[in-house]
């Protein structure tokens, strides 16, 4: 059986999501006759790929809609991860282009996976009834003998200087959402607390470059403690876990932060750190073996009897084996594939036409994609882009939207509505006919020279219904997918 | 026989050995076959080797050639794309012509044209007879400027000729060179004048092509225009590097060694018999009673403030003390740094604070200069400090307390304290914190004597929007509100859903002893907020039987803490308490309580981000923005003489576009506009009046609701008009209205800037556009408040009040408040126009309007 999953860049082979999560669960997969690859998507052709199952992750645009679409109708079992939450803050709207791909996206998809209960409520309220699967991160491979070195060794090193070496690492901003340094600055009441407990500090943080400018170093010099900063790399982060005792993992309570998974505290763990984590209780499932607040680390620290400690690595296995392991995971997930519930009743049959519409901002990648299949390209008075349209709509002022198609575009047309059909004339090299009963009007009605952005924001959700609508009357019914990568707020339809 | 027999085995032998020589010629010649079918099949080999290089040589060359065409096609469309916009451009252009056309003609056919056209030929006559009477006049027409030119102390000949060796060469005069052609090639008039920066820094001048130093000379100079000096090119072309060396000094002031000064740190004070204060080490030693008594009770005052007794302790050891505080600022979250002033030269500062359960000591250091700092580690950023100044042996000659430290600069109540020096009513403000805080802390005082109950016993914090990360979830805070003021701390809004609201409501939660029962007022406030001192230490009135809720004033500081903060407070008898939409930038205070007066309630961390155009065009997404289904309909007033007609065309689109609110009507004021009013009859079918002035318009109009809507205003957002009508179902609100933005392509994005949020009047009295300052359009981004004006080019009131939007008197009664909302905004389709509009509603009283001011510090 073969998964791919697609992701959005090779880059992002580096990412933790893939690095951690795929990279960790793919070799417990083979065990069970299943391969895993990731698949950049710009290098991916859903008419030819050859798998039983997709996975889309962090594609957040048209062309894994396209594909999820092209291989859900070629038989495959679709999915989408969802380890971010872009998609539950519905008054913000910085964020309407990823709520309308993923109200879309989840139309198409069997199931989805993510990381926490919270985030799966967030995809029951897109789409009740969706099978969601939550995937614990698989933690790396636990050498007991090496973890009982290393955890003895910090514990003495830390309690004979009276020094806590602190860590803290991961991605510093969002473009979105306060996160990272933010949370490093809002909560380090506890390294306060620490280092007025009479406890030396020295504190490192690894984060990504760009989370370092004025604002983020600004946020650093608000700390207690003067910090070490560095540039966070996977050899880095296996450095600086070596050599820290504790790593300070504050987590916000907004959406995105708590679909967050386990796989920072399980790194840090893993590597024989401690864990202070206050804030959201996000690594609940380790509660055992984290600290929630200071004063019990400190406590604990006297007294040399740590909650990761060398009597608790038997417990700290079992944990893991219950949270963490790959092995469960995948055959949990494996488990779940099989079990899947089979949606084509609700979906019904695959629709016949597939109409990709064009909004404000496109894609030209999946223009070409949908004539290969077989489906219309649809541009509406939105697209501003130069491609070859089946299918070409226009506005006029009072509302009337008219509807232009291409030769190919007029023999799939329902025949009632072909019978209609006049010759409009040329658009670039291609002959082009009307539709509709008021196209003859069309050319000399008046149209908006150059249609404002504002005017465009309160049209679109109408138009985009209406396109929809005069595509199923002409073509019958289909798939229409909406294209839309613009950053601006336009309302989202319901198609 | 025998011979026949020897014959025969002869010839079977001859016939064996013919046999096997024939083999041997048939071996012979298969070989040669075969090696020739070797030899061929190389040769075979070969050819199809050449051509399957071929082959590939060919796929290779195709792939190029379909890359090529890729790209050509890419290329093709582009270009096309680009002739497309420069064929629309061309019809605009064209119409615009046929439009400039039609003017001009109409004109040539007016009266007017005709006696100006039949006067300028007389006037042209007269300019050639001039001309002819003169004889050079080209000659003169270049003689004047060069006059100027040479007159110039602007214009240096010989720097001229020496800088450009070409024009004395070329034995032209550098004057008549300069005037004709040396400006236009960039070329300078002298050191004390740069053409292409006199040009840059003046596109007028540039665009019309004037010599700029002719301009300056008789325009640019009387207008204030500055005259750009030669700059010599810095660098040579090819160095891209420059080579910093050692920073040389530029200033030396003479220094005297500085007096050696020796003095003891706690620990090594030789106390000998003498009375000690010991806290951890010896800190210090008494040789005076008084002063004994009193560092004893402030030490104790510090353990437990709430404790009135003790309370009372904490001061200062009098005005004159052995040193005054000059400055104080919070370095980091831990670290509290602080200047003195000594009174006797030099003094020896000692910080104490109160933490788990014992003084101690949190900094010391010797202050003989106004420069010297000392740090203090902080146990808690918000527990009061005790500073103890003694001399160098260690003897204690007095000492200052510091009961908010929190409203030191970089504290998080650094605001209040700028606020409370400004209505301190001295000159310039007093800044002192200590100060202050000892104000702030005898009222503290005064309530838990019992002196007066708390005007707040409990706060609630809105969740709506909490990340966890705020002050109010932050432990040290939590603790300076146990134990330092007593507040009870819950979530607003009773049961909560969800981990993650759970979580907050659980982390926000401070539940200490109860604060005078019920009968003092709730505080209620954003996630971001954290209460005043003032609040927490107010006093309440007597109490009335109806229990309010008012809207209470606050500041809003960025983390930027050389950034003024603002405060701002509503109208606080009038605002309605449900407000419209959700008003969470405000905190409102639940009280029955008559006594209300006090600066400033909380302080809010305003964002330091700017906004994204998104959340300039669409505050609040769909659907959050919760709006009651209006069914009054909607007279929209517009003037279509006003507008262009394209513009026009577009916002009745929008118009009609707009869902959830009643009936549209249109009211076209003035001429009826053609093409816009074909549109409007087909939008608004039998809705649509036009009326010749606005006289006649208020008859017109049959709606419960009207609306202005100024030239070039579009709706964007379809809720707009629900959103308007909703604000009007308050009575007390006289008309609705929207922040009104301007969208501008740049590049390959948007700028959308806050273009009018009505007007609001400042503390002192003056008035000021929202949009003036692009900060307070952050602090108000999605909420709603009331101003002096609503923004001139859109806003809705009911139909029955708009005779007085018609009143030429200006002290005329607005009937109510002119609500402005930011949870949804309207934009300009161009720029929005100058001069006053038609229709203007009278202006509110400064009282019953938002109010703000800058908290400089």
């Amino acid at each position: 059986m073969r998964f791919t999953v697609l992701i959005p860049s090779e880059a992002y082979k580096g990412n933790a999501g893939a690095r951690i999560r795929y990279a960790r669960l793919s070799g417990a997969l083979s065990d069970a006759g299943i391969s895993l690859s990731l698949e950049d998507i710009s290098q991916f052709d859903p008419r030819t790929a050859k798998c039983e199952v997709l996975i889309i992750s962090k594609c957040y645009d048209t062309r894994a809609l396209l594909a999820a679409k092209i291989l859900s109708d070629r038989g495959a079992r679709v999915g989408v991860d969802l380890f971010d939450d872009y998609f539950s803050q519905r008054a913000d709207s910085r964020l309407s282009r990823y709520r309308m791909w993923l109200g879309q996206m989840l139309t198409i998809c069997d199931f989805a996976m993510c990381s926490t209960l919270a985030m799966a409520k967030v995809i029951e309220s897109y789409r009740p009834g969706l099978a969601v699967h939550v995937l614990n991160d698989p933690a790396p491979d636990l050498d007991n003998e090496r973890l009982f070195a290393v955890m003895s060794e910090k514990l003495a090193a830390a309690q004979a200087a009276n020094l806590v070496r602190l860590a803290w690492f991961g991605v510093g901003d969002n473009p979105y959402f306060p996160v990272g340094l933010s949370d490093v600055a809002a909560f380090s009441d506890s390294i306060s607390r620490l280092q007025r407990s009479g406890i030396a500090v020295e504190l490192t943080l690894l984060t990504n470059v760009r989370s370092l400018d004025a604002r983020g170093l600004s946020m650093v010099s608000t700390l207690p403690v003067s910090a070490r900063v560095a540039e966070w790399t996977e050899a880095g982060e296996s450095e600086l876990l070596s050599e820290c005792f504790a790593c300070f993992l504050p987590v916000n309570a907004q959406g995105f932060s708590a679909a967050k998974s386990l796989n920072r505290a399980m790194t840090a763990l893993a590597a024989g750190c401690q864990v202070i984590s206050v804030g959201y209780p996000l690594y609940a499932a380790l509660d055992a073996f984290i600290y929630r607040e200071i004063g019990s680390f400190i406590d604990d620290l006297r007294q040399g009897r740590m909650r990761l400690g060398t009597d608790t690595i038997s417990e700290f296995e079992a944990a893991v084996a219950a949270v963490g392991s790959s092995a469960s995971e995948a055959a949990k997930f494996a488990e779940f594939l099989r079990e899947l519930p089979d949606y084509s009743a609700e979906m019904g049959a695959a629709a016949s036409s597939l109409y990709l519409v064009h909004g404000f901002a496109t894609n030209g990648a999946t223009h070409k994609m949908v004539q290969a299949v077989g489906g219309l390209s649809v541009k509406t008075p939105f697209c501003h882009d130069a491609l070859s349209f089946d299918v070409i709509f226009e506005t006029r002022f009072g509302g009337e939207v008219a509807m232009l198609v291409s030769d190919k575009a007029l023999a799939l047309l329902l025949p009632g509505v072909k019978s209609q059909a006049t010759q409009f004339g040329k658009i670039g090299e291609r002959n082009f006919w009307k539709v509709g009963d008021n196209a003859s009007d069309f050319q000399a009605q008046k149209a908006p020279p150059v249609p404002s952005l504002p005017l465009l924001l309160s049209l679109y959700p109408s138009v985009m219904q209406t396109v929809v609508r005069r595509l199923e009357a002409s073509f019958g019914p289909g798939s229409a997918i909406l294209s839309e990568t613009s950053p601006l707020p336009f309302e989202i339809p319901s198609l | 026989m025998v011979g026949n027999l020897l014959g025969r085995t002869t010839l079977i032998r001859e016939l064996g050995d013919a046999v096997t020589e024939l083999g041997n010629l048939r071996i012979a010649a298969l070989e040669e076959d075969i090696l020739a079918a070797r030899a061929n099949a190389r040769r075979q080999s070969a050819l199809i080797h050449a051509l399957e290089t071929e082959a590939k040589a060919a796929d290779y060359e195709l792939s190029g050639v379909r890359e090529e065409l890729k790209t050509v096609k890419r290329k093709y469309r582009s270009v096309q794309q680009i002739l497309e916009q420069e064929r629309g451009r061309l019809k605009a252009a064209r119409k615009d012509l046929a439009k400039a056309q039609a003017t001009v003609a109409y004109y040539r056919g007016s009266l007017p044209w005709r006696i100006y056209s039949s006067s300028a030929g007389l006037m042209t006559g007269l300019k050639k007879a001039g001309q002819r009477f003169f004889d050079h006049p080209r000659k003169r027409q270049r003689e004047q400027p060069l006059a100027l030119l040479e007159q110039s102390t602007l214009f240096d000949r010989d720097w001229y000729l020496e800088t450009y060796p070409d024009v004395a060469a070329s034995g032209i005069d550098p004057a008549v060179h300069y005037l004709e052609t040396g400006w236009r090639e960039g070329r300078d008039a002298g050191p004390g004048f740069s053409t292409s920066a006199y040009l840059k820094a003046n596109s007028d001048v540039a665009a019309n092509g004037i010599n700029p130093l002719l301009h300056y000379v008789e325009y640019g100079h009387s207008e204030g225009r500055g005259a750009p000096e030669h700059a010599a090119p810095r660098f040579p072309a090819r160095r891209r590097r420059q080579d910093f060396g050692p920073a040389a000094p530029c200033v030396a002031f003479p220094s005297a060694p500085e007096p050696f000064s020796r003095w003891a740190r706690s620990g090594k004070i030789d106390a000998g018999t003498r009375d000690v204060l010991q806290v951890g080490n010896d800190v210090g030693f008494f040789r005076d009673e008084a002063i004994k008594l009193g560092v004893q009770a402030a030490i104790a005052g510090l353990s437990d403030l709430r404790q009135p007794s003790r309370t009372m302790r904490l001061g200062a050891s009098g005005q004159s003390g052995p040193a005054a505080m000059l400055d104080a600022w919070y370095v980091n979250s831990s670290i509290l740094r602080t200047r003195w002033q000594a009174q006797g030269g030099s003094v020896v500062v000692r910080i104490l604070q109160h933490a788990a359960g014992a003084p101690v000591l949190i900094g010391e250091a010797f202050v003989s200069d106004r420069l010297d700092a000392i740090d203090a580690k902080l146990f808690n950023p918000f527990f009061p400090l005790l500073f103890l100044f003694a001399d160098c042996d260690g003897a204690i000659i007095g000492w200052q307390s510091l009961v908010f430290p929190s409203l030191c600069r970089g504290g998080l109540h650094y605001p209040e304290l700028v606020l409370l020096a400004q209505l301190s009513g001295v000159e310039g403000g007093v800044t002192d914190p200590c100060l202050h805080s000892e104000e702030l802390a005898g009222r503290l005082q005064l309530m838990l004597a019992g002196e007066h109950g708390p005007l707040i016993s409990a706060i609630e914090v809105d969740l709506t929007e909490a990340d966890g990360s705020g002050p109010l979830f932050q432990p040290d805070f939590q603790n300076w509100l146990r134990e330092i003021t007593g507040v009870a701390v819950t979530a607003h809004g009773g049961a909560v859903a969800g981990d993650q609201r759970r979580h907050l409501a659980t982390a926000v939660q401070i539940l200490p002893e109860e604060r005078a029962g019920n009968k003092a007022g709730r505080l209620i406030l954003g996630s971001d907020m954290v209460p005043s001192i003032s609040a927490l230490v107010a006093g309440c009135g007597p109490l009335e039987n109806v229990r309010q809720s008012h809207a209470m004033p606050f500041a809003a500081a960025s983390m930027e803490h050389s950034q003024p903060a603002t405060l701002l407070f509503l109208p606080r008898s009038e605002w309605p308490s449900s407000g419209v939409g959700r008003p969470r930038a405000f905190p409102r205070l639940e009280s029955a309580s008559s006594t209300l007066d006090m600066p400033v309630a909380a302080i809010r961390m305003a964002p330091s981000r700017p906004l994204h155009e998104a959340e300039l065009l669409v505050p609040v997404a769909a659907p959050k923005l919760s709006v009651s289904k209006s069914s009054a309909g909607i007279s929209w007033l517009l003037w279509p003489n006003d507008w262009r007609e394209d513009d026009l065309l577009q916002s009745l689109e929008t118009i009609a576009a707009q869902t959830d609110a009643g009936p549209s009507s249109i009211v076209f004021v003035g001429s009826e506009p053609a093409g816009a009013g074909r549109l409007a009859e087909q939008l608004f079918v039998g809705r649509v009046r036009s009326v010749p002035n606005v006289e006649e318009a208020l008859p017109a109009i049959d709606t419960p609701l009207a609306a202005y809507v100024g030239p070039n205003v579009i709706l964007h957002d379809r809720r707009t008009a629900a959103h308007l009508s909703t604000m009007l179902d308050e009575p007390r609100n006289a008309t609705a209205s929207v922040v009104m933005v301007t969208v501008e392509k740049r590049g390959k994005g948007w700028l959308v800037a806050t273009a009018d949020a009505g007007t609001i009047p400042t503390l002192s009295g003056s008035e000021r556009t929202v949009a003036e300052q692009s900060k307070d359009a952050m602090l108000l981004w999605r909420a709603t408040w009331s101003g002096v004006k609503p923004p001139r080019d859109l806003w809705m009131t009911r139909a029955k009040s708009l005779a007085v939007c018609l009143s030429s008197d200006r002290d005329a009664d607005a009937g109510g408040l002119h609500i402005c909302s930011a949870l949804i905004t309207a934009s300009y389709s161009s720029p929005p126009q100058g001069g006053s509009p038609p229709l203007s509603p009278p202006a509110n009283a400064p009282h019953r309007a938002l109010r703000t001011e800058s908290l400089v510090g």
